[in-house]
């Protein structure tokens, strides 16, 4: 019966805490906890799930995180299979209806956007395939910039009261995101048709806006390690195909890349890949100053 | 520009040494004539120039007609160049879009079930014979012996999982066993709507006391089960019944209550006493992060189970009464900055209190054993990963009537020490050697070898923590 009153207690306790809060999201990546941000003010409280430095494929359901689900009126994922190792179980475990996929608390960014990638046949002998394409969308402005109008629109359907404010900040967000755009391109447009290699195959949208050709990865299949005769493969190319430099997201570990890199004779450029992925990438718009920077200053060397 | 005027200018040359040629030739050369002839020449001359500039004007305008003609193609082509390069950019972005039109087929083996197999196998050398497994002290149920010497697969492990609907999940576990029968270890379905933080289960599951209980075999660390799970759970607990569970909406920290109600038909509950509702089970879980590279999760919970006529493995012993338990467990993890691809460490400790009333074959019984493990698994590089573990159980005194019985203890404390090291294919693949000193039972200091595979076919199932 103590139990049952503890019980009665708590719940009885939680009941103002939801009444009061601005729309609660939880983001399971940081690039989408900094647009959630940028779109809601001081309307939302966000969450990030994961940070910049982390693997968003391996993350552990740890209890904080279903701490954090359990009062989300929002979930904002990168979806296409990248939580598929966590998320279910937080959703599943956070008691929370509002929440689930198919509700309108259950958004994934990669409904906004077309995906690249998808592969032809799937087998796990090919890697770490992703069925519905890949995942890794927001190297790409122009995704960001879908995918903030899609989430726009889901914050203003869940929160009516404030959906102006939602509408006004999205019109401003996207008028300097369309400019800062321009800019990244005009400063970008010397990388276009240079040849490169990236660590792992997961710049795709970020090449293809740059018009850059990934001419060589790391990996010979998606998270499958480098065997010596597939590296010394790579090494052949980098002259063969004049490879320009080598990037590599700053989760990933420095060393592969580094010595591939030291071995060729070609910079290895560490990029943020998300928000949080270096000291000064804060927020999407110093994300995307800094990986053009580094881009263009790795061509200029 | 310069090839076309160019190409004027000599064709003008051309027709000038040509034009005058023609009548002069003919006339015959005299004074007068000459003269007539100079006057003649000179208007010649100036019909002539007057030709040449009318020609070179006409030239001049038509090159003048052209160049303008040409650099309002030039300022169409550029105008249409923009058009050009702007549809490239709709279409570019169009092509970022997704379209109205789902883009994935709609087969109707798209509401399949997510399917995965378990496969295992293992080569067991042992020094003690498995099959006389039975610890001193405790009567324990049919499923808690070690695997058999050499080669076996051990359990095939069938996980079918799906939304039923925007408010049911379900899942059913099937285990082939090493012996060729089917065993329905969890089949069960969840809530996904319930407000205020409920979730409803319902079925054939693992309970959610303790932390081990309701990870299957081919998530342990190690290819047993510990101590105190083998003698006091027979392995693990599950049950047909129903359960739920309530998380409280602190943000920060995961606060979890949950309660059970079980049939009672499964060790160490027998019969399904008491109308069919022979167990119960209360629990309290917390967790949370001290920082980004260290959480932890920590539980009470506690069984309560009827037992009528609870066979075990001597099967002279027949036990009537109830059996009570009482587990601690913590778990502390420990993944630098979060990411526990490359390197992570676990610490995971539980800590078992059973409390026995009742009879074996009629004869009064009242026993408080214990038991617990702690164990240590750390992944030192991206694909290596070892650990250690020891288990022990403390029994109880055995009343003098039952002395000849597999309850009395012997004056032993049944334990082990165990050490593996595994090595990861990928995220689905997996070969561990583990080796134990078994002191558990036929006295002091029996050898375990077991390599061991264990793969996953089909999807991608998601890890509790």
């Amino acid at each position: 019966m103590k139990l049952a009153h503890a019980l009665l207690g708590a719940f009885v306790f939680a009941i103002p805490i939801r009444a009061q809060a601005a729309l609660d999201i939880f983001a399971c990546e940081p690039e989408w906890a900094s647009l959630a941000e940028a779109l809601g003010g001081d309307k939302v409280s966000v969450y990030a799930a994961t940070n910049g430095l982390q693997d968003p494929h391996q993350v552990q359901a740890r209890p904080s995180l279903i701490a954090r689900a359990r009062t989300a009126d929002l979930v904002v994922c990168t979806g296409a299979e990248l939580e598929t190792g966590w998320m279910p179980v937080i959703l599943r475990r956070a008691g929370n209806a509002r929440i689930q996929p198919g509700s309108p608390g259950y958004f994934e960014a990669v409904s906004a956007v077309r995906l690249l990638d998808a592969p032809s046949r799937l087998d796990r002998a090919d890697g770490d395939v992703h069925a519905a394409g890949n995942p890794h969308i927001q190297t790409s402005p122009r995704n960001i910039r879908a995918v903030a109008a899609a989430l726009s629109r889901r914050m203003q359907d869940l929160d009516s009261t404030n959906a102006d404010v939602y509408a006004k900040r999205t019109e401003d967000f996207l008028t300097r995101w369309d400019g800062a755009t321009r800019r990244w391109e005009e400063m970008a447009r010397p990388l276009k048709g240079i040849h490169i290699a990236v660590a792992h195959k997961n710049w795709i949208y970020l090449t293809t806006w740059l018009g850059m050709d990934e001419a060589a990865a790391l990996e010979p299949k998606p998270g499958i390690p480098p065997g010596p005769a597939y590296l010394s493969q790579v090494l052949a190319d980098v002259p063969r195909k004049s490879i320009r430099f080598l990037i590599y997201a700053a989760y990933e570990d420095a060393r592969p890349a580094d010595y591939v890199a030291g071995q060729a004779g070609i910079p290895a450029v560490p990029l943020p890949f998300t928000v949080g992925g270096d000291k000064d990438a804060g927020d999407l718009f110093s994300l995307f100053d800094i990986t053009i920077a580094r881009l263009v200053a790795a061509h200029a060397s | 520009m310069t090839g076309i005027r160019g190409g004027c200018i000599v064709f003008s040359t051309v027709l000038l040494a040509l034009w005058p040629q023609g009548g002069a030739l003919a006339q015959q050369p005299n004074a007068a004539d000459l003269q007539a002839l100079a006057k003649q020449m000179e208007e010649m001359r100036r019909d002539y120039d007057r030709q040449i500039q009318q020609m070179k004007d006409g030239y001049e305008a038509r090159m003048s007609e052209m160049e303008q003609r040409l650099k309002s193609t030039e300022a169409t082509a550029a105008v249409a160049d923009k058009a050009a390069s702007e549809a490239q950019q709709t279409a570019k972005q169009a092509a970022e879009q997704p379209a109205q039109v789902a883009s994935a087929p709609a087969s109707p083996s798209s509401f399949n079930p997510a399917i995965a197999l378990i496969l295992n196998g293992a080569f067991a050398k042992m020094s003690k014979e498995p099959e006389s497994w039975s610890v001193p002290g405790f009567a324990t149920g049919d499923e808690a012996q070690p695997i058999s010497r050499g080669f076996s697969i051990g359990e095939t492990e069938l996980d079918l999982s799906a939304n039923v609907d925007d408010k049911l999940y379900g899942q059913a576990t099937i285990a082939f066993t090493n012996d060729n029968s089917l065993e329905v270890e969890e089949a069960y379905i969840q809530s996904l709507s319930l407000p205020y933080g409920f979730t409803a289960k319902g079925g054939r599951f693992f309970s959610a006391i303790g932390y081990l209980n309701s990870f299957h075999a081919h998530a342990w660390d190690f290819y047993d089960a510990p101590l105190p799970y083998q003698v006091f759970l027979n392995t693990q607990y599950n049950d047909d019944g129903v359960q739920l569970r309530w998380q409280a909406p602190l943000k920060t920290v995961m606060l979890e209550f949950g309660g059970e109600g079980f049939l009672g038909d499964s060790f160490p509950a027998s019969g399904a006493v008491n109308q069919g509702v022979g167990s119960y089970s209360a629990f309290a879980k917390a967790g949370g992060d001290f920082n980004a590279s260290h959480s932890w999760l920590a539980g009470v919970s506690q069984l309560w189970t009827n037992a009528e006529n609870r066979s075990t493995n001597d099967d002279s012993l027949l036990f009537t009464g109830r059996t009570n338990m009482t587990i601690f467990d913590a778990v502390y993890k420990w993944a630098p900055n979060g990411d526990p691809s490359r390197t992570n460490f676990k610490l995971q400790a539980e800590y078992f209190l059973v409390h026995n009333a009742g009879t074996y074959n009629n004869e009064p019984y009242d026993g408080n054993p214990s038991g617990w493990y702690v164990q240590g698994i750390y992944q030192f590089a991206p694909r290596w990963a070892a650990g250690f573990r020891y288990d022990a159980l403390s029994p109880t005194a055995v009343p003098s009537s039952l002395e000849a019985t597999q309850l009395n203890p012997l004056g032993l404390t049944p334990r082990r020490y165990s050490g593996m090291l595994q090595y990861m294919t990928s995220e689905f693949g997996r070969f561990r050697l583990q080796y134990t000193r078994d002191d558990s039972y036929g006295g002091a200091g029996g050898n375990q070898y077991v390599l061991q595979y264990t793969v996953s076919l089909g999807s991608h199932g998601a890890h509790s923590y």
